[in-house]
């Protein structure tokens, strides 16, 4: 790649290579993102290249190993360009009949198409896929059309288009190009994203930082991962709009070093950036400085907290401290720094290029723009999901999500994250944006969505959110540290039958002060998903303390496996099956359980096809 | 810059950039705390110096150790929801420090005589209540030797990696500053036995007795500056040397 | 003969506190112990020449003599006005 020493220089390449590439070429874009990888994408591609190459289809269709298209439960995609056609679940040995069929004939291979779990409809194009349909994709989008190791790639989809609007205005027009925006952080705390700008920008310093916060730490969350990995590009571009706003003249990426592959797409994107002259000294001739380094983080969840990603970078314990100071006043080094999240980085370059008034119509009064969640759990559907702010969570998870599995019945989603709520079927028509979600006792966080269904203890999933997430505080604050410890026992407690009415109310008390008196905001939501549970499925810990019953049959202190009389035909699968070998019964004699030696794995019931396992 | 506010009706003066609990502690009001010394930054951990500030519309709970003082607020240090947040942090610290003292103290002021938590079983410091101030005293101290291992409820303070270190000098300032006395320091007429390690006295020329850990001398040394020949004598011996030194000089 | 604290000028205390626990009292010129401040850590009973910077092993603090905040006890209570302050 040629360095470009003036912004006339870059648009003209820009020109170039847009127009050299028009919109209808013919293109086939193999999703490499880390779900497509795991599910053995790479050697789909890597058929294509061959089939293509000896068939010298290879000049008339362009082959692409890309990012995350987010529909990550069908993977390998393979999507095909202009006609919109998704292949999904693509086996290597599935190439050669694609190039026959589709490439050269152009006809539709029906069986890799999507066919609806609850429907049975059959859906050729990628747009008309309820998945894809219910979607609003800016920031996604941009993956599953480029690869994410070409610069020429991400120039072609208009990429570097909003830094050359934003180095034709003055710092800070861009900065109230943001605030007219209305661009919320994406990082979970929803601040509005130019005020924060405004804050670094007006702080006297000789040096400020800006900083992408790519520690994405929530279990079963890859929104940042899938953007970092399918279009690193949109976060340097978004990063030197900012560094040229607030005049800083070091980036850092903070980027999980359980992301090998994230490390790795920024680290080339950073090069070709450099070689191109879009970082380093006096970029594009304009006299702007500014480079951007990576910092990987030892995947701890707190260190996403943005005062205790500031002590990791400075190479201190990643501890939160208290604030103020804000970091945008004193942060890294003590100097101003912006800590903005990878999505944010993300759409900055969107908003410059197509103007606050096009972003701002996107969304709610309060939270404009997109949001992108991680939809998980137990729900048809799922992967990554970009939405208008403002769509309801019953869209989310009945329409792009397609409902709940094996005909079983919604009973919660859980947003925000492990410290997020869990909201009931009555809230489902919340509609999703930063403050409605807070006021019904969860939050928007950095975009996890968890589905749970009718088999689901909400004791239970409590539980295991503590747990995780006193394994993950920092230790500083007593009523984080020992208080989420303790409120682990309670729940224990409750979901092993030890419990009493008492222990709901300290489960409760307890609770209350760790959300008033913990330091950071780990500490002070930690506690959302027991809150949220104790308030909406109340009746469920009531039946586990009175009753000694798990109404989900998921707490195996308070379940037994038995044999149904009537079902058991005697096949003697699950006494083959049972690891403690409990079940004891003849060839086609009714089959009995041990309680003294079940374990309550479930895998009898598991294995039982005539539904002879009862849990009670 | 000077910020004015009340402290429960008090009219007080500040200095922007104070904590609230020293301006506090300074006007002759109390606010209970475990993890608070002037020699070192605040950090908030125990979280006991609870208090209510009001500003604007806004009312919260907060620790009063870290927070930076700010003209108009209204500062409330005795109030139901922070006497009952209190007494909760408090009941947990009972339960992982049912033999300190101070802590029973504490609590028992704030109406805590028994925790309904399960006695924590916590090694190898027992009583231990993470109050981080022997680490940043000894930070402070520039020693650096000490460390919290481990995050959440596996924390623990100890040496780093669990390993010998060579930056303890055996001062004893960890326990010196810690609330609950519950770091082990054991002395014998020649050594001193602290976090696994053991360190030689620099013994009285004159009687023999202990005067300093031989590593301490020799921090204070190349970090103060005073001559080596200050170090080798016993308070008593050098009480003694000096009174006949003043004795011989007036008669 | 008995001594108490010198006060020296260039106090040797107030030099190795590691905690700036050792302050002059500009009213009374004495040395005096912040006990807030204080460490315990013993450098200064090290390092005072005159053996009058104690270290108390109960409450791990620096004790010393601070002029009794300007009045001397033991000068007014000294049968034999052995002791004045000048």
């Amino acid at each position: 790649m040629q360095a470009f020493k003036t912004p006339k220089q870059l648009q003209a390449h820009r020109k170039k290579i847009i127009e050299s590439r028009p919109a209808d070429r013919k293109a086939i874009a193999v999703c490499a993102g880390t779900g497509c990888k795991a599910f053995g994408s790479l050697s789909v591609y890597d058929v294509f290249q061959k089939t293509l190459k000896s068939s010298g289809l290879d000049k008339k269709w362009e082959l692409r190993a890309t990012g995350c298209h987010g529909f990550c439960e069908r993977g390998p995609l393979v999507l095909m360009f202009p006609s919109g056609t998704l292949y999904q679940k693509v086996k290597p040995e599935d190439v050669d009949e694609i190039v026959e069929q589709t490439l050269v004939k152009g006809k539709t291979i029906k069986r890799l198409t999507y066919q609806d779990p609850v429907t049975s409809k059959w859906f050729r194009r990628e747009q008309d896929i309820p998945f894809y349909k219910h979607q609003h994709r800016l920031v996604l989008k941009q993956n599953g059309m480029i690869d994410p190791t070409s610069l020429d790639d991400y120039l072609t989809i208009g990429g570097y288009g909003g830094f050359l609007k934003a180095l034709k205005m003055r710092p800070a027009k861009v900065i109230d190009e943001v605030k007219k925006s209305g661009l919320r952080g994406r990082g979970g705390a929803g601040f509005p994203t130019g005020t924060k700008w405004e804050i670094c920008a007006g702080t006297k310093a000789t040096q400020r930082y800006v900083v992408c916060n790519a520690d994405e730490g929530d279990p079963g969350a890859f929104m940042d991962r899938s953007v970092v990995e399918g279009n690193p590009q949109s976060i340097i571009e978004g990063m030197l709009i900012g560094a040229y706003a607030m005049g800083a003249s070091k980036g850092i990426v903070y980027l999980r070093q359980e992301y090998p592959l994230a490390v790795q797409r920024l680290g080339l994107a950073l090069e070709s950036a450099r070689e191109a002259g879009l970082l380093g000294k006096n970029i594009l001739g304009t006299g702007f400085d500014f480079d951007i380094q990576i910092n990987k983080g030892g995947g701890a969840f707190v260190c996403g907290e943005e005062s205790a990603l500031i002590a990791s970078v400075e190479g201190r314990r990643g501890v939160p401290k208290r604030r103020p100071p804000y970091p945008a006043i004193s942060g890294l080094w003590g100097k101003p720094t912006n800590i903005n999240n990878v999505e944010t980085w993300a759409t900055v370059p969107l908003i410059l290029d197509r103007g606050h008034k096009w972003f701002s119509s996107i969304g709610t009064e309060g939270s404009k723009g997109t949001k992108i969640f991680s939809l998980v759990g137990k729900v048809n559907n799922t992967g990554l999901v970009e939405v208008p702010m403002g769509m309801t969570l019953k869209e989310i998870v009945f329409g792009a999500g397609g409902g709940i599995p094996d005909g079983k019945s919604f009973k919660a989603v859980q947003t925000g994250g492990p410290s997020g709520g869990c909201l009931p079927e009555s809230k489902l028509d919340t509609p999703v944006d930063f403050d409605t979600l807070v006021q019904e006792g969860s939050m928007m966080g950095s975009g996890g969505m968890i589905v749970m269904d009718e088999s689901t203890c909400m004791v239970d999933v409590a539980k295991y959110f503590v747990g995780f997430l006193k394994f993950e505080s920092c230790g500083n604050c007593t009523s984080c540290r020992d208080g989420l410890q303790r409120l682990y026992e309670l729940l224990s407690d409750v979901c092993e039958g030890r419990a009493s009415m008492e222990t709901l109310d300290l489960i409760e008390e307890l609770a209350g002060t760790i959300r008033a008196t913990s330091l950071c905001a780990l500490g002070t939501t930690s506690v959302n998903p027991v809150l949220s549970t104790l308030k909406y499925f109340r009746d469920e810990y009531v039946a586990h303390v009175k009753e000694k019953r798990c109404p989900a049959g998921v707490c195996k202190s308070l379940i037994t496996y038995t044999i149904d009389e009537k079902n058991c035909n005697g096949c003697t699968i699950c006494a083959k099956k049972c690891p403690e070998q409990a079940i004891s019964g003849k060839k086609k004699k009714l089959h009995i359980i041990d309680q003294q030696r079940c374990i309550k794995c479930g895998i009898c019931k598991d294995v039982c096809k005539y539904d002879a396992v009862i849990v009670a | 810059m000077t910020v004015q506010f009340t402290i429960d009706g008090l009219e007080v003066k500040a200095k922007e950039g104070e904590h609230l609990l020293d301006v506090a502690r300074r006007h002759g009001i109390d606010i209970p705390s475990l993890c608070h010394h002037e020699a070192v930054e605040p950090i908030g951990a125990c979280r006991v110096c609870l208090v209510e500030v009001r500003s604007g519309q806004k009312t919260t709970i907060t620790t009063s150790c870290n927070f930076l003082v700010e003209d108009g607020i209204e500062v409330h240090t005795d109030t139901a929801e922070v006497r009952k947040h209190r007494a909760m942090n408090l009941e947990l610290l009972l339960a992982r420090a049912p033999k300190s003292d101070v802590v029973r103290k504490l609590a028992s002021a704030s109406g805590v005589t028994r925790t309904r938590f399960e006695p924590l079983a916590y090694e190898p410091l027992p009583n231990c209540i993470l109050c981080e101030l022997c680490v940043r005293t000894c930070d402070m101290l520039g020693h650096h030797a000490l460390t919290t291992v481990g995050r959440g409820d596996k924390k623990r303070i100890g040496l780093p990696f669990n390993k010998p270190s060579d930056n303890c000098v055996g001062c004893a300032s960890c326990l010196s500053v810690c609330p609950t006395q519950c770091i082990s320091v054991k002395d014998t007429p020649t050594q001193r036995a602290i976090w696994g390690q053991k360190h030689d006295f620099i013994l009285c020329k004159v009687c023999g007795a202990p005067v300093i850990t031989k590593k301490h001398r020799d921090f204070a040394i190349s970090e103060k500056g005073l001559p080596e020949d200050y170090y080798d004598t016993c308070e008593k011996c050098k009480q003694s040397a000096a009174s006949k030194r003043f004795a011989s000089v007036v008669w | 003969m008995q001594i108490t604290c010198l006060q020296c000028v260039e106090a040797a205390c107030a030099k190795v506190c590691p905690a700036g626990a050792l302050v002059r009292n500009e009213e009374t010129g004495a040395i005096e112990v912040l006990a807030n401040r204080c460490v315990g850590c013993g450098l200064c009973e090290a390092a005072c020449p005159f053996g009058h910077m104690h270290f108390d092993t109960q409450l791990r603090l620096a004790v010393k003599c601070d002029l009794c905040g300007g009045t001397p006890t033991c000068a007014a209570f000294c049968p034999h006005d052995a002791l004045e302050i000048r």
